[in-house]
């Protein structure tokens, strides 16, 4: 009988070594063993996105992934986007574009960015707004959060 | 103030994932609480087993309410009605009837699992009709009885009624008698859930004499009133802390979690967390549904003689704060009009359901959908076009809504104009298979809630300010707009302005946060604050002066004393002699002065939407949203434009997607699958968001309220819109697919 | 709060078989597995974690049929290249199945074994003539879709099967899609294929289970009456008989009745 299982995986590019509980989500994980409370746990269905992290670069829903799976993963946080403290393209587009307001979906939108960014090929504006209608925003209206994802993609490709 | 675009203060925070909710705070010590809610809508309470749950691994403690003592068992700001944990009855599925409390989260949870309680049914009361026509009571005892009240609502219970209002004026069977075209309509405003996206937590540590609390809410002053009496503290030894929050929409007004989670505290001696999922969140509140009928008469040219309005609202089982959302609906219904005879009879029901209380618009979406929907459908009847049906009957500037209340300070014929304008110059045609169709709808809400608000402005030695204000940043952007108005006043680069977190140890009583009253109750606050500041350096400057010379504060943040301007820095380092020390500003708003009259403004609303209709499947799309913030003065244009976005999005969930459904005595949609909210797929194709300046509000450089008026009229908008395009009015929303495609049917 | 359990790990169909004791369940992406748990639907005492599986995580072409592992995941049959190359129709579908954290974590035998009514996977595979690869301890039954799914959430899986892959026979079909959701979940599914003379549909989301027909293309149908027939509930996305006017509009507009 095993309720727990010792992993190793790498957090924000920091190996890290930890006994994690079966039943324990990567949320839990990161959030209650790990203290990095950045990312949000809000629908807890896979709905709303506000717990989206990378796992290998590929988006997932942390509160409904058992933490036991990072094993031999690489995941980022939002933690680890900014680089020493410097906001990335896409951090800085949120900011500029007002794509916020109370913020506790701002982690998982700007994850669910990144791994958009992720590809080699630049996303049409239609893939960037099916990618994203997979999270949930209630302050915005989301058309700030569109804008500044689209500024991000620019950023990064260049203008069409 | 300038044009340019303030970026908000709090975004490297929220962007990074550094600025802290209330559900990211680890106390030393914390233990956790599990709610264990009723499975029953309606029954006694005849066993509770607790004890497997109290053996349980980890367990420090399994709460009921029979452990409270002495202590009061209720709370509620206007009746006290709501119980902290059920006692000898569970009055909704899904009321806190045990908590436990262990080590850990896990612990507690599985303990939880263990309990068995055992019900005795009794007659459930699902809707406001079964609840007027049922003879079980869900309240036996009225706890309205000796209540001071609370603002415009003072209750008073009778059988299931929790609140009743009678207003108006004139003769309204008369005048309708008499009418040229009398025409009714009905309308149902569905049961919403706000969900906000932080659900409710709240932190709490307890020690004899003094209560700590950190908690998502809008209103430390007020959890502090209730924590307070509830625990027979004076007001200074309750501390109620509130970092940031993940949405409140209204929805975290007054005291909801923090009882609880005190109570548990008290008991078990060590901080406690509890938390909610969206399900308990639900179970903790959701917004008032309500039906209503509306009757207006008019001359044949369109001019309004007459209305009536019965609403009957739905309070869930305990209060919460809906009488005053019922109030509010009954002041808002009948819309900016000159009307010669009103009639409102509005009623508050409890029922066997969640405790509805306040969304975004306080009443206003349910009123002005009623109200707008029927002028709509008398310019239909009587073949007048409804613009020109408003501009007949809407009252200008100045213009009286109701008789001791402030006039009207915005323009909405204007206002509205520019809505119509916008509409009419984007429209595009049918294609096959599609609808489209314009609507819009007006709305002015007496916002504002109380004047009043004290804030402390601390100026350092170095001239960089901190603002202290209990006006919580709940996303809304609180502290930008207010460290801007600070930054004006005092000529500072906004970064040398730092805000002060909401938390009632250390900062100035604020009546709430709501009402889309911040900016200008806490602004005009501010301004005061600032002044008396700059008055008080002044008077340093002349004392340390070694002529008698009397100073000024200049236009770029100097004190001008003679001939020399010194820095607000020089003028305190002189004054205590070191390079230390701090000036503070004090500023207070009451109901005097420009805010004597109520309500402090008036929040205005104009929504115009064109809506594209599938008219196989139902599907309504918009085509074009045209929002029109008419704010008096915009502190920061891009953040009023968030918040007319934002919460039209909001109203237009109720208009469309948003419904928690009964089936029997549970929901049958507690949850983010099943309950739509709008998506990024459901953003109107274009957008119009224009921003109206006329600097006739009392607030800072002539500001008034935003941030519920957008939400108030689009569900009329769209209903009106769907309406006129089918030709088929609709009685019930939100506009589901199916709900269309059945108007649709209906016409055929 | 998900309640605890214990943990077993295979890499084979074959070895899972083994470990899959009374009241032990498979996991694979657990996106229908975790909201299982949460919400207490399941109570395993033990889950058998088969995500190593490297086996079962390959699309490949074998034979005259296109296989495709049960650990693959929707955004894998969206991006290989085989699937695209033979059977798009696939690729498109997996492209719109809930959200991209769902379809980079939820798999294809997940999604078949979990048997939500309310999917557009089986439906497809229905219409593509699909076969569905069951490893027990010891025997290997081959079952079509509609041997497989026999009810909402019900499956005719045995205790201590796995279902290791799915064989879906090339060339494919042309096999068409439409879908309409309101909430988060399709409402109504419809797979078609207009064959030479007839027209071939499989109807999901909206039925209990897949549920095909074959109509003659220019025979004339009555089609209120014959889709009474479909056992289809009411829920908050709408009546049965909504759903029932949709599905019989999309099917006159295929050329179905005609």
């Amino acid at each position: 009988m095993t309720t727990s299982q010792l992993i190793t995986c790498k957090i924000n590019g920091v190996e890290v070594e930890a006994w994690v509980k079966n039943r324990s989500t990567v949320a839990q994980f990161l959030r209650e063993q790990l203290g990095l409370t950045g990312t949000k746990v809000s629908c807890e269905i896979q709905v709303c996105g506000s717990c989206t992290v990378l796992v290998d670069g590929s988006p997932i829903s942390s509160c409904s992934v058992f933490a036991y799976r990072l094993q031999g993963k690489s995941v980022t946080t939002i933690e680890g986007v900014a680089e020493r403290g410097h906001l990335n393209d896409v951090q800085e587009a949120f900011v500029n574009n007002f794509a916020f307001q109370c913020g506790f979906c701002t982690s998982g939108f700007i994850m669910m960015t990144m791994s958009l960014l992720g590809s080699s090929e630049r996303p049409t504006d239609e893939e960037i707004s099916e990618h994203l209608d997979g999270n949930l925003c209630r302050c915005t209206g989301y058309e700030p959060i569109l804008a500044a994802a689209k500024v991000a993609v620019r950023k990064r490709f260049g203008d069409e | 103030m300038s044009k340019e675009a303030q970026i908000r203060k709090d975004g490297y925070e929220k962007v990074t994932g550094r600025a802290r909710y209330t559900g990211d705070f680890k106390l030393p010590n914390m233990a956790h609480g599990i709610v264990v809610r009723s499975e029953r809508a309606h029954a006694t309470i005849d066993e509770i087993d607790l004890a497997d749950a109290k053996n349980s691994e980890g367990v420090l403690a399994v709460v009921v309410a029979a452990d409270f003592g002495d202590l009061q068992n209720r709370f509620g700001h206007i009746v006290p009605d709501h119980f902290i944990l059920a006692t000898s009855k569970v009055r909704y599925v899904g009321e806190p009837v045990v908590v436990v409390v262990g080590v850990t989260e896990e612990q507690a949870f599985d303990a939880a699992q263990k309990i068995w309680i055992t019900y005795g049914d009794l007659p459930e009361i699902m809707t406001v009709g079964e609840a007027l026509e049922s003879s079980a009571l869900i309240h036996h005892v009225d706890y309205s009885a000796n209540q001071e009240g609370f603002l415009d609502a003072k209750p008073q219970q009778k059988g299931n009624i929790a609140h009743e209002i009678q207003l108006g004026w004139g003769d309204v069977e008369t005048a309708l008698a008499s009418a040229d075209h009398v025409v009714e309509s009905t309308i149902k405003f569905p049961m919403t859930y706000a969900y906000a996206m932080e659900t409710y937590v709240s932190i709490a540590d307890y020690q004899p004499n003094s209560l700590h609390v950190i908690t998502s809410g809008q209103h430390p002053t007020m959890v502090r009133e209730e924590l307070s009496k509830i625990f027979k503290l004076p007001l200074a030894a309750v501390r109620v802390e509130i970092p940031y929050v993940g949405g409140g929409y209204g929805s975290k007004s007054y005291t909801k979690l923090e009882p609880l989670a005190a109570m548990c505290s008290f008991i078990v001696g060590q901080p406690v967390m509890i938390k909610t999922d969206v399900e308990g969140a639900i179970s903790t509140t959701r917004a008032n549904n309500a039906d209503i009928v509306v009757r207006t008469g008019v001359t044949k040219e369109g001019v309004i003689v007459a209305r009536d309005f019965e609403i009957l609202m739905d309070s869930g089982a305990y209060c919460d704060n809906s009488p005053l959302v019922l109030t509010k609906c009954a002041h808002r219904c009948f819309g900016p009009y000159a009307i010669p005879n009103l009639r409102v009879h509005a009623r508050l029901l409890y029922t066997n359901t969640a405790p509805g209380s306040s969304y975004r618009g306080f009443g206003a979406p349910q009123g002005v959908l009623a109200g707008e929907l029927n002028i709509d459908q008398i310019a239909d009847a009587i073949g007048v076009g409804s613009y020109d049906l408003r501009a007949k009957n809407l009252l200008g500037p100045g213009g009286r809504v109701l008789p001791d209340a402030r006039g009207l300070d915005a323009d909405i014929g204007a206002d509205l104009r520019i809505v119509v304008d916008a509409l009419q110059k984007a429209r595009k045609p049918d294609t096959p298979g599609f609808k489209r169709e314009i609507g819009f709808a007006i709305s002015a809400s007496d916002a504002g809630a109380a004047p009043i608000s004290t804030v402390i402005v601390r100026m350092h030695y170095d001239g960089s300010v901190t603002l202290m204000t209990s006006a919580t940043e709940l996303g809304q952007g609180s502290k930008t707009a207010l460290a801007q108005i600070v930054a004006e006043e005092l000529n500072l680069s906004i970064h040398s302005v730092a805000v002060a977190q909401s938390d009632t140890l250390n900062t100035p009583y604020e009546w709430t946060t709501g009402a889309s009253r911040t900016t200008t109750i806490a602004g005009l606050a501010i301004q005061r604050a600032c002044t008396d500041l700059k008055e008080k350096l002044c008077s340093m400057a002349e004392s340390i002066s070694p002529e008698s010379e009397t100073a000024s504060f200049t236009k770029t943040g100097e004190v001008k004393i003679g001939s020399r301007e010194l820095s607000p820095a020089a003028v305190i380092q002189g004054w205590f002699g070191a390079k230390a020390g701090e000036v503070v500003g004090v500023g207070v708003v009451r109901k005097h002065g420009v805010t004597k009259e109520l309500p402090p403004f008036w929040e205005i609303g104009v929504i115009g939407v064109e809506v594209e209709i599938n008219e196989q499947t139902g599907e309504v799309i918009l085509e074009h949203l045209v929002t029109v913030g008419d704010v008096g003065h915009a502190i920061n244009h891009s953040m009023v434009e968030g918040q007319d976005l934002g919460a039209a999005t909001q109203g237009l969930g109720g208009a469309l997607y948003e419904e928690l459904v009964y089936e029997g005595q549970s929901l049958l949609n507690p949850n983010m699958v099943e309950y739509r909210i709008p998506r990024m797929s459901d953003l109107p194709r274009k957008i119009t968001a224009v921003v109206v300046e006329r600097e006739d509000g009392v607030g800072p450089y002539g500001a008034k309220g935003s941030g519920e008026g957008a939400m108030n009229p689009i569900a009329a908008a769209v209903a009106t819109a769907v309406a006129r395009a089918i030709g088929v009015w609709p009685s019930q929303l939100p506009l589901t697919p199916e709900r269309v495609l059945d108007l649709i049917k209906s016409r055929r | 709060m998900l309640p605890s359990f214990d943990l077993r790990f295979s890499s084979t169909a074959n070895e899972a078989c083994g470990f899959l004791d009374e009241d032990w369940y498979l996991i694979a992406g657990g996106t229908e597995m975790v909201p299982a748990l949460r919400i207490g639907a399941l109570t395993p005492i033990g889950l058998v974690d088969l995500n190593s599986s490297a086996e079962m995580r390959v699309v490949a072409k074998v034979g005259s049929s296109l296989e495709i592992g049960a650990l693959v995941t929707h955004t894998e049959v969206t991006n290989s290249d085989l699937v695209v190359e033979h059977i798009p129709v696939m690729s498109k579908i997996c492209m719109h199945v809930g959200n991209a954290r769902v379809r980079a974590t939820g798999t294809v035998g997940g999604n078949l074994c979990f048997a939500e009514p309310r999917s557009d996977l089986s439906s497809v595979l229905h219409a593509l003539g699909a076969s569905l690869i069951l490893i027990g301890p010891d025997s290997e039954r081959v079952l079509s879709i509609p041997e497989f799914i026999v009810g909402a959430f019900q499956t005719s899986i045995e205790n201590r099967e796995v279902l290791q892959k799915v064989k879906i026979p090339l060339p494919a079909e042309d096999v068409n899609y439409w879908k309409f959701t309101f909430g988060e979940r399709p409402t109504v599914g419809l797979a078609w294929i207009i064959r030479d003379d007839e027209i071939h549909v499989v109807i999901g989301a909206a039925t209990e289970v897949p549920t095909s027909h074959t109509f003659v293309k220019g025979e004339k149908v009555d089609l209120e009456t014959w889709a009474e027939e479909l056992e289809i509930e009411s829920d908050l996305a709408g009546s049965a008989a909504y759903k029932r006017a949709l599905i019989i509009q999309k099917l006159r507009e295929i050329g179905v009745g005609l």
